[in-house]
């Protein structure tokens, strides 16, 4: 390992979470401020630690349209689910069209939250919702295990609910806390 | 008329709530965050060698020394900032340091600089009518 250089497997790992536009601009501007700020300044390991913070921070960005999928995707499960039970109206139905309605509120907030980053309000309010999808999702997981017969679109829906909080926790408090975080 | 106010609710107060409504008037989704207006600056003050590294470390630089900026945060609001037409790049050859990796330079645009305008005036005018109500309240 050359200690002159950032390593070679933090700079893959950059640029596997860089769009091609940016590739060889935002990994050459930290290559230059690794060899020339850096690594005198603070010696090989701490200019290698503040080089892998840097590009864990990409992260966040990276996830971005993955979490934006998974919001459709739980979004239309949740619709999907309210229409069917208020066709077939099966006893009990009123509670899972609340669920639904909740599903489908979340999704629809968080992709909300997502791409107006300006309303910080509604990122609180998106991570608060958190605990609710995943309190449902715990739910229906332990009922369909633990029931008579496997619902296999209950237990997909719930898998979603369960990434989709994951990654909402993981991403919206990186879109304004960790731009400007205490070191 | 009724004015919406109480008899015995001070003038500043009044004041304060015109202020407030005047500077919401403006859309308030157009306004810039703190943080693209931080970005923005920098570009603006870094002028001709505003590339990437220049502008987080003019960014980091104008923070408290406490605080760390991310160079995630910084080139994800470059990006943001480039589609939303406030800011213009080009790119230019690298040099050794870098690996021959090349520079991307940004600009500031005309709708940059007028949306960086409009988000001073809007708090300008928060500032004036908070320090007005606060010397009638006093």
């Amino acid at each position: 390992m050359n200690p002159t250089v950032p390593p070679r497997w933090m700079e893959k790992m950059l640029k596997s979470l860089l769009p091609a536009r940016n590739r060889d601009a935002v990994t050459g501007d930290l290559h230059e401020e690794f060899c020339e700020e850096k690594l005198p300044q603070m010696g090989a390991t701490r200019a290698r630690l503040w080089y892998l913070a840097h590009v864990l921070s990409f992260i966040p960005q990276r996830l971005t349209p993955f979490l934006s999928l998974l919001c459709f995707f739980t979004l239309t499960s949740g619709a999907w689910l309210g229409m069917m039970d208020l066709r077939l109206r099966h006893p009990g139905y009123a509670g899972r069209e609340l669920i639904a309605g909740l599903i489908v509120g979340q999704a629809a907030l968080t992709l909300t939250a997502l791409h107006s980053r300006r309303l910080s309000w509604l990122r609180m309010l998106a991570l608060v919702g958190c605990a609710g999808i995943v309190w449902l999702a715990v739910h229906a997981l332990i009922n369909t295990l633990s029931g008579a017969h496997l619902e296999g679109y209950v237990l997909l829906i719930a898998m979603g609910l369960l990434a989709q909080a994951a990654l909402t926790v993981l991403i919206l408090p990186g879109l304004d806390r960790q731009v400007v975080r205490r070191a | 008329m009724h004015t919406g106010r109480r008899n015995d609710e001070p003038a500043g107060k009044e004041i304060m709530d015109k202020t407030l409504i005047n500077a919401y008037i403006v859309d308030m989704a157009a306004l810039l965050g703190t943080f693209e207006q931080i970005v923005l600056l920098a570009v603006m003050a870094t002028g001709d060698e505003a590339y990437g590294r220049a502008v987080l470390r003019t960014v980091q630089a104008c923070l408290e020394p406490e605080r760390n900026v991310s160079a995630g945060a910084v080139y994800s609001t470059l990006d943001r900032l480039e589609a939303e037409g406030l800011l213009s790049s080009r790119l230019e050859k690298g040099t050794a340091a870098r690996g021959g990796r090349a520079r991307r330079f940004y600009r500031l645009t005309m709708p940059g600089t007028s949306a960086l305008t409009e988000a001073r005036t809007t708090l300008d005018r928060m500032w004036c009518g908070a320090s007005r109500a606060t010397e009638v309240m006093q």
